[in-house]
């Protein structure tokens, strides 16, 4: 599945979306996240909160560097960079999933 | 009196009544944080801090925050585990309710990286008692204590504490509490109602909001000889921050003799967290229990608890001669490995009390 986030056409990217079945938490540390089959919880600091949040509802990741853009007013290009490995983690972890 | 003033405090923070709260930049946080370790209150401390927006030393901040990111990464654990011993249950058609630790945490706190919890607890009924300790045997857990006489838990016991191979403790209850008052409870009204919980993508079935408040009062003032402090927060959240249904609660503790523990668990709590009083803490500071109520709670305080004293406070609760006989023959022979495990010196002074007592009043 993570080979669906590496295509650069934005028309082709998969729409990406919480796995329903991930228990999560939210604190000052950031989130938390246990999928059914992944061995250890995942911690996602930082924007990790804004980040599931937007995961809320399927998106592109295209889309998801777009809304970061905009609350962070910040390089497209820095922020793919920083959001990209997350998504390849999760998707491959099973707590998101790609859709459509 | 508390040993732990600011603890208490913080902890108390953001219910109404609740004291203000001053001088956070004068505490000593690493006593707060090495207090909130003891009394496992991380989750809120941490909570209470992020809701304030208080700044905290970058080496405060982050022991605090590693805190809470661990225990919350147990409580992911207890979830997932919490998923697949109902997967079990449900595979063999036992009825369940989930109970304490992540109902309340998602029902009844306003975030559950609020409530942190340390095991698993499921009730059962009483006839699917035996099946659910054979279910989770089949897993691999076992059983931590043994059991005064076979057959005793199923028909007179709270329940059993049930250790997997990962170390994931399950509560299988099958009542509240313990003692005299785990036996007035009316079991069959704790499987009534609707409510669930979800988390890991599906519900689980609950105990209405009504019968969590009156576990979290049997819990806040049985449970230990010292209330935790977490325990007190839950009573005081039922209480002061949901749509509880007091009366109705207050019909079914009186119905199960349980009101002189809802009066001691509210008084203990506004006591600790100094809360304004309200009529229901009026109400508790006042309340003076009969006979029965007053000498079944006394087993489970002060210098003299012990499993045996509550077990021998008991009988009197329990319905039927015939019951109330097999229950006392359960106690005079108890399972040698029961008696080496559990309690074992208080257990034999209990025995020769009870053999005393049979002597005096000629019970069979």
């Amino acid at each position: 599945m993570s080979g669906a986030l590496a295509r650069p056409s934005r028309a082709g990217e998969h729409a990406l979306v919480r796995s329903s079945e991930v228990l999560w938490r939210v604190g000052a540390f950031g989130i938390v996240l246990l999928g059914r089959r992944t061995p250890d919880p995942l911690t996602i600091a930082g924007p990790g909160p804004q980040l599931w949040e937007v995961l809320r509802i399927a998106r592109t990741e295209a889309e998801i560097v777009d809304e970061f853009v905009a609350s962070f007013d910040a390089d497209p290009r820095v922020i793919r960079a920083d959001v990209h490995p997350v998504l390849v983690r999760l998707v491959e972890l099973g707590l998101v999933e790609a859709t459509g | 009196m508390s040993s732990h003033p600011t603890l208490d405090a913080v902890c108390a923070h953001g219910l109404p009544g609740a004291p203000e709260l001053e001088g956070a930049g004068s505490w000593d946080w690493d006593q707060l944080l090495a207090d909130a370790l003891d009394e496992r209150a991380v989750a809120i401390v941490a909570s209470v801090v992020a809701h304030q927006g208080w700044q905290l030393s970058c080496e405060h901040h982050s022991s605090l925050n590693s805190a809470h990111e661990s225990v919350m990464q147990a409580c992911l654990r207890l979830e997932r585990a919490t998923l697949e011993v109902v997967e079990r249950l449900e595979g063999v058609g036992i009825e369940y309710r989930l109970l304490k630790g992540p109902a309340v945490a998602h029902l009844d706190y306003p975030d559950p990286a609020w409530r942190s919890f340390g095991d698993v607890d499921v009730l059962v009924r009483a006839g699917d008692y035996d099946a659910t300790v054979r279910t989770l045997e089949a897993v691999g857990a076992h059983r931590r204590s043994a059991e005064v006489r076979p057959g005793f838990d199923r028909r007179f016991g709270k329940g059993v504490c049930m250790v997997r191979p990962d170390g994931v403790q399950i509560d299988v209850h099958r009542t509240l509490a313990s003692g005299p008052f785990g036996h007035t409870i009316d079991l069959d009204a704790l499987f009534e109602g609707d409510d669930a919980v979800g988390f890991g993508g599906r519900g689980f079935p609950v105990l209405t909001r009504e019968h969590r408040f009156l576990h979290a009062c049997v819990h806040a003032a049985l449970g230990d000889v010292a209330p935790r402090i977490v325990a007190l927060r839950d009573v005081a959240q039922f209480l002061l921050t949901t749509d509880l249904d007091l009366d109705q609660a207050i019909v079914d503790a009186r119905a199960w003799r349980l009101s002189s523990v809802v009066a001691a668990a509210v008084t203990t709590t506004w006591d600790r967290f100094g809360l304004e009083a309200t009529p229901v803490s009026i109400w508790a500071h006042g309340y003076r229990g009969g006979g029965f109520e007053r000498r079944a709670l006394a087993a489970y305080q002060g210098p003299h608890r012990s499993y045996a004293r509550q077990m021998i406070a008991g009988v009197p609760a329990i319905p039927g001669t015939f019951a109330k006989a097999a229950y006392v023959r359960s106690l005079l022979v108890v399972n040698a490995d029961y008696a080496r495990s559990h309690d074992g010196g208080s257990l034999r002074r209990g025995v020769r009390a009870l053999r005393s007592r049979r002597r005096v009043d000629g019970t069979r």
